[in-house]
C-alpha cells in the first residue's frame, strides 16, 4: 500500500455551493475528483462526485484506500464518505445509476 | 441544449470544458449530473476569439439537440379560437408587401446605379416580382 506522505491533495478550485475540483498526485498519476463537500459533525461527505484521470482499474482498492487515508489526514475528520454521482459510464442499467457510497474511518 | 448520446468517458474533462465556456465550477457540475441522468439540458456557451468552438464538446459524447416545444404550449396552440386565428392572418395580408432577397438585391442596385448615372448602358429588367405575404 502506498504510504500517505507518497500523495497529495490539492483543491484547484473552488465555487460557491461548495464545489470543488480536486487534483489528487499518487504514484499511478494523477486522479481528479470533482464534487460537493459536505461536513456533519467529524464526517466529510464528497457528494455527486465524478472522478476522472486514470483509467479503469488504475487504483485498485488499496489505492482508493490510501488516498481515503491522505485525505483524512489532509482535512482533519474522523471519517470520510465519497457519494458518486449518477455513472457517466458503463453499459446497460449501470449508466446513470449512483454507485453506492463509500465510507473511509480513521 | 446538450445532449449525451454516448458514455461520458472524462466527465471531470467535460466540466473543466464547460468552464472555459464561462460556466462557473457548480453550474458545470450540475449540467454534467443532469447529462449523466439522460437529461436534455439548456446551456449558455460564452465564446472567445481564443477558445474553442462549441462543437468541441462533441468530442466528450455531448450532441446539440433542438428543446422540444412543451406539449402544454403545442396543445394550447391548436385550441387558439377560429376568429383570434382568423384577426392574425388579417393582419399578416394586411402588412405591405415585401420583395425577396434577389429582387430586392437587383431592386437595391439599380436604383444606386440609376442614381449615380451608371445604368444607362444596361439592359433594361422587368421590375421585381413582390411576393406578398399570406
Amino acid at each position: 500500500m502506498w504510504l500517505p506522505d507518497s500523495i497529495t491533495v490539492t483543491i484547484t478550485e473552488l465555487d460557491v455551493g461548495d464545489t470543488v475540483l480536486i487534483e489528487i498526485d499518487t504514484p499511478a498519476g494523477r486522479v481528479d475528483i470533482l464534487c460537493k463537500l459536505a461536513w456533519s459533525g467529524r464526517t466529510l461527505y464528497m457528494c455527486e462526485a465524478h472522478v476522472g484521470g486514470l483509467r479503469k482499474g488504475a487504483l485498485r482498492r488499496e489505492g482508493l484506500n490510501a488516498i481515503g487515508a491522505r485525505i483524512l489526514i489532509e482535512a482533519q475528520v474522523d471519517a470520510l464518505v465519497v457519494e458518486g454521482a449518477e455513472r457517466t459510464t458503463g453499459a446497460g442499467p449501470h449508466r446513470g445509476r449512483r454507485p453506492p457510497p463509500f465510507r473511509y474511518p480513521r | 441544449m446538450l445532449l449525451a448520446q454516448r458514455t461520458i468517458e472524462q466527465p471531470v474533462e467535460l466540466a473543466r470544458a464547460l468552464c472555459d465556456f464561462g460556466l462557473s465550477l457548480g453550474v458545470a457540475h450540475d449540467v454534467l449530473n443532469r447529462l449523466a441522468r439522460g437529461e436534455r439540458v439548456p446551456v449558455t456557451l460564452h465564446l472567445t476569439a481564443s477558445g474553442e468552438t462549441p462543437f468541441a464538446l462533441c468530442r466528450f459524447g455531448l450532441e446539440f439537440v433542438q428543446p422540444a416545444v412543451p406539449a402544454r404550449v403545442s396543445s394550447a396552440l391548436e385550441t387558439v379560437s377560429p376568429d383570434i386565428r382568423s384577426a392574425i392572418e388579417s393582419w399578416a395580408r394586411s402588412q405591405p408587401s415585401r420583395p425577396a432577397l434577389d429582387a430586392a438585391v437587383d431592386l437595391i442596385l439599380r436604383t444606386y446605379l440609376t442614381e449615380h448615372g451608371l445604368l444607362s448602358g444596361l439592359p433594361a429588367r422587368p421590375k421585381p416580382e413582390l411576393h406578398g405575404r399570406t
